[in-house]
């Protein structure tokens, strides 16, 4: 017994990579060790200026024609297998100690936005962190909304403000199962505005600042919920919004 | 899972008890004239693990019949009792009771056949919610959220289903203050103790969840695992059939024999201690079969089988690997081809099945809870989650109470080995291999260490003049190495050495990071390639005819007693060529390699002194 109490307080300072499991010095790379954290594919080059893709990006080309409402987005990592792998141990296993190892690589994405703002930003601009909303449905089955988790520890590390600004209006099925097509169309009007977070947000900055809305997502795909969303945001309030998501 | 609170009048008093749906218990009660005054009920819903805290704290509260006359006095004490088991505040606050009559209850409308395939089906079983969502899909009952709960309700009420919180509260002593009891939760599921606090929703407030089993669906304490109940052993009707009858016909060899019919008397003997109604500890109910490598374990566990299904039990069969579960399956169908045989792993199609006989891989145990009069473990020590001690724990959790379990390994873990060797466990030992020769006892080579050896770009002579020697004999050579990353430049090594030239095509290497490994396999058993380097991956199961082992840095503290044993024992394992060839090739002699050896030259001199081995072929 006293060899395991022993064994147990030298224990303590052993820490394990949140990737891969296994015990690793972990301190510096945020809770990951040298070997997963180098295997993680940043966007370090964004190759399309709207919805910041790492490769030519045919879906903006496209897009032409219908508005967009946000002013461009941004994410940390370009979306391979790999990455699939971990956001789907996050969202759908539960694993609920990688928000805070997804929520910290959100802070590259947000880095990326500030390299391309200083020259033209609007400096009285309130500015603040969204995120996009999943529906009461998902949310019983999932307990947690990963958006919403991760906004938290961006908000955390980048020092700015977390609100709830949108909510679901119904509950659609899972974007995954759809083809490109199917999620444009079906998105209209799903999403709202949120009286509760909008009534905080004018309690706290009063109602005609103008503001800037980091618009948080865990996947940008074809970037349909994030033109609604940044629509619905733009329709009710001041506000310029960007994209912000972890994959592309 | 969240769960409504009530209290209730039985004989002995007041009761404070939970329900999935009131109503249901409102008209069972009715029915049954179970207490005439009426419920009290408490709004709003609380989680299930919240439930289980509050409902221990309420009925340890006496006299709530007077309390329940004034309602604030009653409310007072509920909140109270909340608080004190860390309930939110916000929850707390709007804390009501509302009194149900049985007059006014609304008729619970249900179909007795759906009630019945749904106990019968989750008979055995450990189900989270979505599980059981699966499971009735699987039935192809299409049922709305509210009467899923309702059948399940009524099964609580029945006792024929039974809901356990997702985890469980043990009361221990532990280091620094061993004189304070503490509180510590550990995963109902797989035991483990590593909890990750999150917030919950249903909670309303911070819960944990296991994180050792995630993979399986998450557990929180506020999780229902929901089981059917199954019947005892000895609750089985059907005659015992005699020992020898299960023993025959399977081609056994003397030292199978002997070992099966040890672990039959065993069995034979608990089930009588528990038909005569005396059960002992679940720690005494458990028989090793320590049997060497190659001793033909499969063979052995058919007995087993026989006699469990003739009385009328049922049977688990677990491994860790799922390639052995498929490897198993025909043989186990061909032998008890009259009856049923279910294969559970991770995707399997037979999920929802139930049988006599149950093969899976471990992980699926976990899905399972108390469905078996016997079970039987194999490989014990190559369990895949963290340590044995979720195994054990997941063992002990799928078998019935007064059932059996046959652990079955080459190299039983060091507690297990004590527990046998000090006559804790029933055991019996098979020293000896199917045909009869002796283990191959490694030779010791000293060198300089594979590091120095890459490094230099050469490897020692006498080892390579063994490794040519064993080529030249026409053997299929392990080449082990500890880490992956010594596995190619061990391979670019071999291939240029001068001594091995007539094979350099013919060496290959793999490690858990190649996805060609199967292939690589394939080739190496069919003599494609005659050289394989590779790292404790292939240290079991795979079976080469006639093959030799070299074990390069056998001192890395990367191989155990255990795992030297297990790669050891893939030489000399066919009749045609029992003498195999196995060198441990180090810098020192460590604790593990002399342990390694000197079992196994225990394991022959045991199988000398019982006579098992064949001394026909001339060699001693």
């Amino acid at each position: 017994m006293w060899v395991s109490a022993f064994g147990k307080l030298l224990q303590a300072r052993r820490e394990v990579c949140l990737m891969c499991r296994q015990a690793a010095d972990t301190r510096e790379l945020g809770g990951l060790c040298a070997a997963c954290y180098g295997r993680i594919p940043w966007i370090l080059q964004v190759r399309c200026r709207v919805c910041g893709r790492a490769e030519a990006c045919a879906d903006c080309r496209r897009r032409r024609g219908s508005e967009l409402f946000f002013a461009r987005s941004r994410s940390a990592v370009s979306y391979n297998e790999q990455m699939k792998a971990l956001l789907a141990r996050y969202k759908y296993r539960g694993d609920e100690r990688l928000a805070a190892v997804l929520g910290r690589m959100l802070y590259h994405a947000y880095r990326l936005h500030q390299a391309e703002e200083s020259a033209e930003g609007d400096q009285e601009a309130v500015r603040l962190l969204s995120f996009v909303p999943v529906s009461e449905r998902r949310l019983a089955e999932r307990g947690f909304n990963q958006a919403e988790q991760m906004a938290a520890v961006l908000g955390e590390r980048a020092g700015l403000p977390v609100l709830a600004l949108l909510r679901r209006a119904k509950h659609t099925d899972k974007q995954s199962f759809k083809g490109r097509q199917a999620r444009i169309g079906d998105l209209h009007g799903v999403f709202e505005l949120n009286e509760q977070g909008v009534e905080e947000l004018q309690t706290r900055y009063g109602a005609s600042r103008s503001l800037v809305i980091y618009l948080i997502d865990d996947v940008y795909t074809t970037g349909s919920t994030m033109n609604q969303c940044a629509g619905v945001l733009k329709a009710g309030l001041h506000a310029v919004v960007y994209g912000l998501t972890w994959a592309r | 899972m969240i769960v409504q609170l009530y209290a209730v009048q039985l004989p002995s008093g007041w009761s404070w008890t939970y329900s999935l749906d009131v109503q249901v218990d409102l008209s069972y009660r009715f029915e049954h004239k179970d207490a005439d005054a009426g419920l009290y009920v408490l709004e709003p819903f609380v989680s299930f693990g919240q439930a289980e805290r509050l409902i221990e704290r309420l009925n340890a509260v006496l006299d709530w019949g007077n309390r329940l006359m004034r309602e604030e006095d009653a409310l007072g004490t509920i909140r109270q009792a909340a608080k004190a088991c860390g309930l939110p505040q916000s929850k707390v606050e709007v804390f009501r009771l509302m009194k149900c009559h049985f007059l006014n209850h609304a008729e619970f409308d249900w179909d007795p056949r759906v009630y019945e395939q749904i106990v019968q089906a989750c008979r055995g079983r450990s189900l989270l919610g979505d599980e059981f969502g699966l499971l009735l899909e699987h039935l192809q009952l299409d049922l709305s959220e509210g009467q899923r709960r309702r059948y399940i309700q009524l099964g609580l009420l029945t006792q024929e289903l039974q809901l356990e919180t997702g985890l469980r509260t043990l009361r221990t002593r532990s280091f620094p203050q061993l004189w304070r009891k503490e509180e510590k939760r550990i995963c109902r599921r797989c035991g483990s103790s590593d909890l990750y606090v999150a917030d919950c929703m249903e909670c309303g407030q911070a819960c944990p969840y296991c994180e050792a089993c995630l993979t399986m669906g998450r557990v929180r304490s506020c999780s229902a695992l929901l089981s059917g109940r199954t019947t005892l052993a000895s609750g089985l009707s059907e005659a015992r059939p005699p020992l020898e009858q299960c023993l025959d016909g399977w081609g056994l060899s003397p030292a199978q024999y002997a070992a099966s019919s040890r672990g039959l008397r065993f069995m034979a003997d608990m089930q009588h201690a528990a038909d005569a109604g005396a059960g002992s500890a679940p720690s005494d109910r458990r028989f090793l079969i320590w049997a060497v490598t190659g001793a033909g374990k499969t063979e052995m566990i058919f007995p087993f089988i026989r006699y469990a299904v003739a009385s009328g039990q049922r049977v688990l069969v677990a491994t860790p690997r799922k390639d052995v579960v498929l490897e198993l399956q025909p043989r186990i169908i061909r032998a008890f081809a009259e009856y049923k045989v279910v294969t559970l792993y991770g995707g399997s199609e037979e999920r929802w099945e139930q049988g006599e006989i149950t093969l899976a891989t471990t992980h699926q145990l976990l899905r399972l809870n108390a469905a078996f009069d016997l079970v039987i473990i194999d490989e014990i020590d190559a369990f895949p989650f963290h340590n044995n001690a979720m195994l054990e724990y997941a063992a002990d959790r799928v078998r019935k109470p007064d059932g059996c379990t046959v652990l079955l390994s080459a190299t039983p873990p060091r507690s297990v080995r004590r527990a046998a060797e000090r006559g804790r466990m029933a055991h019996a030992k098979v020293p000896v291999r199917y045909h009869r020769k002796p283990l191959p006892v490694p030779t010791l080579v000293s060198y300089s260490g594979l590091q120095k050896a890459v490094g230099a770009g050469a490897l020692p002579a006498a080892l390579l003049r063994r490794v040519r020697i064993s080529l030249q004999r026409g053997a299929q050579v392990f080449v082990f190495v500890p880490a992956i990353r010594l596995v190619d430049p061990l391979v670019a090594l071999l291939r240029n050495c001068r001594e091995l030239s007539d094979w350099a095509e013919w060496i290959e290497g793999t490690s858990s990071k190649d996805g060609e490994r199967s292939e690589k396999v394939v080739r190496f058993r069919e003599k494609h390639v005659r050289l394989l380097v590779t790292t404790t991956i292939l240290e079991r199961g795979v079976t080469v005819p006639k093959s030799d082992v070299f074990i390069l840095d056998a001192d890395s503290g990367l191989f155990d007693e255990a795992s030297l044993i297990q790669m050891a024992g893939r030489s000399g394992r066919s009749k045609d060529d029992p003498d195999g060839v196995v060198c441990f090739a180090a810098r020192e002699l460590t604790r593990s390699q002399r342990e390694a050896v000197r079992q196994i030259k225990r394991m022959n001199r045991i199988a000398r002194r019982r006579g098992y081995l064949d001394m026909g072929g001339g060699k001693v």
